[in-house]
């Protein structure tokens, strides 16, 4: 699986989206979109990335941008599995 | 199936508690509910209590309390602590005992609520024939309460204003509490939250444990740390079954609908 198929598997997960009535893709917008994501969502988010990924997220990392659409996720996570 | 809402005092806390029975069916277990930490509660709220509608219909009698600071029960959240929570728990225990016909007692332990086990464990009575299933449990305290700080400094970050969880820390520290999403965590709540773990030795003596994890994908597996701890208590001769269910993640996904294998895999580990 590609990074950006395991990304898109844990916010399918995380935020229980039901992709047979809309299928992802990297402009799939998220935060400010979504009912399902709150602060409790973007925190199992990132849980469930550092488990996946087995990355430390900093806090000072996270902002907004990160959760603008899926594209904005999974170029954090590539950004942070090649440093 | 009757569901009767009383208060039980015990320990001098007047806790809420829902007790479902069933009094056309003589009961095979009581089942004391071990509910989850804070925001958790309440979107496992609802899952909970049709599982011990459920639970109750094929002849089982259960107690869902709310601990003391929570729900409906006296006191406030930051007044709460493990401890407390631990010997009243039990205390419900034994109230549970004394009051129902069943012979066996089991506990349905919620995401933290397992290490309820943990803080009272010396405290159940009837131990020795308990049936234990535990649901998506927290085996590691200190993880899930930097989970928990987390729900702070994120949505701080995500409304653009920073703050770290060094922050956080340092106030907890220096004695001050802090409020995470509308519940203040006190210093010594955190300071007890950070070496709690349940392992198997906390459950050695009890009867059986069933321990259910829930992912949405399909075909899921059990994560490393479940199957570990499935495999610690085998060590210890406890008769312990693990499985991955597929499911939604209910106690962090708002407006669950149905998350009937939950519900299924439930109402068979406790038959």
């Amino acid at each position: 699986m590609t990074i950006s198929d395991q990304v898109e598997r844990i916010l399918v997960e995380v935020l229980d989206l039901d992709t047979a009535a809309m299928p992802l893709t990297a402009a799939t917008p998220l935060a400010g979109h979504l009912p399902e994501f709150d602060s409790m969502a973007a925190v199992a988010i990132l849980t469930a990335l550092e488990d996946q990924f087995q990355i430390i997220i900093d806090d000072d990392e996270i902002d907004a941008s990160i959760f603008e659409n899926v594209g904005s996720v999974v170029a954090f996570v590539m950004r942070k599995t090649t440093t | 199936m009757v569901m009767t809402p009383r208060f039980v005092k015990v320990n001098g806390r007047r806790l809420f508690c829902a007790h479902f029975h069933n009094p056309r069916v003589p009961p095979r277990f009581r089942v004391l509910i071990a509910p989850p930490f804070a925001e958790e509660l309440n979107k496992c709220r609802r899952i909970l209590t049709l599982v011990s509608q459920r639970l109750a219909e094929q002849g089982c009698e259960v107690l869902f309390p709310d601990l003391f600071g929570t729900g409906d029960s006296a006191g406030d959240f930051r007044d709460a602590s493990w401890k407390g929570w631990g010997e009243d728990w039990a205390a419900l225990d034994e109230w549970l005992m004394q009051n129902s016909a069943a012979p066996r007692p089991a506990y349905l332990c919620v995401r933290s609520g397992a290490l309820l086990l943990s803080v009272a464990r010396g405290l159940l009575n009837d131990f020795g024939r308990a049936r234990i299933v535990l649901w998506q449990p927290v085996l590691e305290c200190e993880r899930f309460l930097r989970a928990f700080l987390r729900l702070r400094t994120v949505s701080d970050r995500l409304a653009g204003r920073a703050e770290s969880m060094s922050e956080l820390d340092a106030r907890l520290r220096s004695g001050q509490s802090v409020e995470i999403a509308g519940y203040e965590l006190s210093a010594s709540m955190a300071a007890e939250m950070t070496p709690l773990t349940l392992d198997a030795a906390h459950l050695a003596g009890c009867a059986e444990v069933r321990i259910m994890e829930f992912r949405s994908s399909p075909n899921p597996v059990m994560t490393p740390a479940t199957s570990e701890f499935v495999d610690s208590l085998q060590r210890e001769h406890i008769e312990a079954i693990g499985a991955a269910i597929e499911c939604e993640q209910f106690w962090a996904t708002r407006d669950v609908v149905a998350p009937g294998a939950a519900l299924s895999a439930t109402m068979l580990a406790l038959a």
